[in-house]
């Protein structure tokens, strides 16, 4: 990959929305089986050195040089309150775009793109103060699994959001 | 004269002898001191005048000779003169000793005439030694005469001298011829007295003693009838009258040998209930008492005797019943020593195969414990091709990591060119179904390689399991092998203990065949015991019919006791050696017979099983 795939990825994100609609990239972390809408999706990349940057909070563990970007990475288990667990070469960065910025979410494993239609998703159960209903858009059957399908830009808190951007910057 | 003594007879015989030989000798010593003389006389006086006589003629004659040859030689006439002057001195001497020695006037007068006649012979010769001529001339002339007076001189003298001689022999002769008959019947005289007295000694000893001969031939034939009827003060009479009390003592003696002797003949034919009636004197009270002593003794002894057959009878058949079990015991045991011998052949039989058998074991011990070694070798070739294919295990585990590692970026690649399809809309559509195949392809390749490493991890556990079993058949093997040496030893261990058992199979073999022939001895000897027990029964019921021939005086006095075999009369006096066997039998108790007789079969067995024991 090189820097013509990114533009290109930015064109497409641009300018197919629809086309996009209902594709999920999902992932493993903690067991547990996630989507993410994969017009968010820009790129998944190996596990690859980190630098840390201080004062940064637990889950943001740091930064990568991905093809001269610089690429803020957010441990999704430690984002969702689970253990933390050793890389492995399973762990991958799925590099996504939220609102023209890049993040990367190191999860365990990666699984598939495929596709999610509406009336598969259910409602996440309410709760009532619970943060998780902030970024957890849907609970989606296939087959025998459950995926949870998660908002990309509610994962991060604004805060959080601002304040990784501007490091990352 | 019968009363004199044989002594007084032979001092009178004697004395008697001696004067006839004294009156013998006398006579005999007169007329040899007769015959003395007379030779005396011959020898002394005749004999010397007749020798002097013819020497002085030979003298003479010698004389006469020289000078004739003197007259015929002169040249040695000096030598001549000189042997003539020799000559002439010994004429004289001799003449003077004839003329000493005439014995009477009639033998002096001879003498001198012969001692005139060789003077005047002498004048002649001396008046001629002038010349040999006048020698010879004087020779021939009056010497010759005068030699011829003198020569005859002599021959008158000597006959005078040997007819005086002859005549004093005659007179001896006529001496000794009347002594010699004066001897003789002097002689005969002596020897008829001699016999005259040797017939009356004779005659005084020999009659008493061939009466007393007589007495004592009958008396030594054994007839003491006649007694010696002769009285006499000399030594006879009392020799005839001891002889005879001695004849009377000798003829109650034979009344004391004939009552002995019946009463032997009865003791003889088995009466032994006997008493001597007479009263012995002398030696004879001591026989009596002896055979009284017998007959005691004789009827204890029998009595003793007949109870001792009893109990050997007894005995001996028990001895036999004995020795019979005896035999039959050893005829048992010779039986089952040869079943043991049988026995002991087929264990030695075994314990030959069992050596054998443990010989082959060893060398196919040997042989497993070469294969085990070399299965041990295996194993370790085993355990190194394990490690081999661990080592390429973990290679392909390697290469396996490689490929999941190249399918992980596959898929990731796929999932990105899926993600680049998505946002390529509806242009990327086909792309996204080759990304959709690539990633398919890729789970596919991942699945593979997982199922591949799963295979491998599996199969480098079962190479895993595969080494410790290797490893542990490897310990057992050369554990197998150790115990294979111990095995090895062991059965040598064994071969050896089968040789040494059968060695000692073989020696206790010999053992019992001593045993067997110990037990056939015993065998014979228990027979032979038996035999003798019964030859001994028979000779013991012998020995009782014997002794039942002598009527005993307990059976004569009291027929209901047996038990005590002699009762002891009051006037026989009981000796303490006699009632002694009586009041303690020396024969044992009928029971102990059997008892000992076991007993030392039993220890001649056991020393002979000892001996055996010892021997092995």
């Amino acid at each position: 990959m090189n820097n013509e795939g990114f533009e290109a990825v930015n064109v497409a994100v641009d300018g197919n929305n629809d086309e996009m609609k209902g594709k999920y990239l999902t992932f493993w972390t903690d067991d547990q089986l996630f989507g993410v809408p994969i017009k968010d999706v820009v790129q998944i990349v190996g596990m690859q050195k980190i630098t840390q940057i201080p004062e940064y909070p637990d889950y943001a563990k740091g930064i990568i040089n991905l093809r001269g970007t610089i690429v803020p990475l957010i441990d999704v288990r430690l984002r969702l309150g689970k253990p933390e667990k050793e890389y492995n070469d399973r762990t991958c960065i799925i590099v996504t775009s939220v609102n023209n910025s890049y993040f990367g979410f190191i999860v365990d494993e990666v699984e598939e793109v495929t596709d999610i239609s509406d009336d598969m998703i259910s409602p996440p159960p309410k709760l009532s103060g619970d943060t998780v209903n902030k970024y957890l858009t849907g609970i989606a059957r296939m087959n025998d699994k459950l995926v949870l399908t998660i908002d990309t830009a509610k994962i991060l808190g604004e805060e959080e959001f601002d304040a990784l951007l501007q490091s990352a910057e | 004269m019968k009363d004199l003594k044989i002594k007084t007879r032979l001092l009178a015989f004697a004395g008697g002898l001696a004067a006839f030989i004294i009156i013998l000798n006398i006579i005999h010593i007169g007329v040899m001191s007769t015959l003395n003389d007379s030779a005396a006389d011959v020898a002394g006086k005749w004999t010397p005048t007749v020798s002097s006589a013819q020497g002085v003629r030979a003298q003479a004659s010698a004389f006469r000779a020289l000078e004739f040859q003197y007259a015929a030689d002169t040249t040695n006439s000096d030598a001549a003169k000189q042997q003539m002057d020799t000559v002439q001195k010994a004429v004289e001497s001799v003449l003077a000793s004839c003329v000493a020695a005439a014995p009477d006037n009639a033998s002096k007068q001879l003498a001198a005439n012969v001692q005139s006649a060789w003077a005047t012979y002498l004048k002649t010769h001396q008046a001629a030694t002038g010349s040999a001529s006048e020698m010879l001339s004087a020779l021939n002339g009056d010497a010759q005469n005068q030699y011829t007076a003198l020569d005859q001189a002599c021959g008158k003298l000597a006959d005078y001298a040997q007819k005086q001689a002859s005549v004093t022999s005659d007179s001896a002769a006529a001496a000794f011829r009347a002594a010699q008959t004066v001897s003789i019947i002097v002689t005969v005289l002596a020897v008829m007295a001699v016999f005259i007295l040797c017939a009356f000694i004779y005659r005084g000893v020999t009659g008493p003693v061939e009466k007393i001969v007589d007495s004592a031939m009958k008396a030594a034939s054994g007839d003491f009838s006649g007694s010696i009827d002769y009285t006499s003060k000399g030594e006879m009479g009392p020799l005839a009258e001891h002889l005879n009390k001695i004849i009377g003592q000798l003829k109650t003696y034979g009344n004391y040998i004939q009552e002995i002797t019946k009463v032997l003949n009865q003791m003889a034919d088995g009466e032994l209930d006997v008493q001597l009636t007479y009263d012995y004197a002398g030696v004879f009270a001591q026989i009596k008492q002896a055979l009284n002593h017998l007959s005691e003794s004789l009827n204890q002894t029998m009595g003793q005797i007949n109870a001792a057959a009893d109990q050997v009878s007894t005995n001996a058949a028990q001895v036999s019943s004995g020795a019979q079990d005896l035999s039959s015991g050893a005829t048992e045991q010779a039986a089952s020593v040869e079943e043991l011998a049988a026995t002991i052949n087929g264990i030695s039989d075994h314990v030959r195969t069992n050596a054998d058998s443990a010989r082959d074991v060893n060398e196919q011990v040997t042989e497993v414990s070469v294969k085990l070694r070399q299965s041990n070798e295996q194993m370790q070739g085993l355990i190194a091709a394990m490690h081999d294919i661990s080592d390429s295990s973990s290679q392909i585990n390697r290469i396996i990591k490689t490929i999941e590692d190249i399918a992980f970026q596959t898929n990731i690649l796929a999932l990105n060119a899926a993600i680049e399809a998505a946002h390529a809309g509806n242009a990327g559509k086909g792309f996204a179904v080759v990304a959709e195949e690539v990633r398919n392809l890729a789970s596919k390749s991942a699945e593979a390689s997982q199922s591949t490493a799963d295979l491998i991890k599996s199969s480098l556990q079962a190479v895993k399991h595969g080494s410790q079993l290797a490893d542990e058949t490897a310990q057992s093997l050369t554990s197998v092998v150790e115990g294979g040496h111990q095995i090895t030893a062991s059965v040598q261990q064994i071969a050896e203990a089968s040789s040494e058992q059968a060695t000692s199979i073989e020696q206790v073999t010999q053992g019992v065949d001593q045993i067997s022939n110990v037990i056939q001895t015993n065998t014979a000897t228990s027979e032979e015991a038996a035999a003798a027990s019964q030859e001994l029964a028979s000779e013991a019921h012998l020995m009782k019919d014997l002794v039942a021939k002598f009527k005993l005086r307990s059976e004569a006095q009291d027929d209901s006791e047996e038990s005590t075999p002699v009762q002891q009369e009051a006037d026989v006096p009981e000796p303490e050696e006699v009632s002694h066997p009586v009041e303690q039998p020396s024969l044992p108790e009928a029971q102990t017979y059997p008892e000992n007789i076991d007993e030392d079969s039993f220890e001649d067995i056991s020393s002979v099983s000892a001996d055996v024991h010892d021997k092995y």
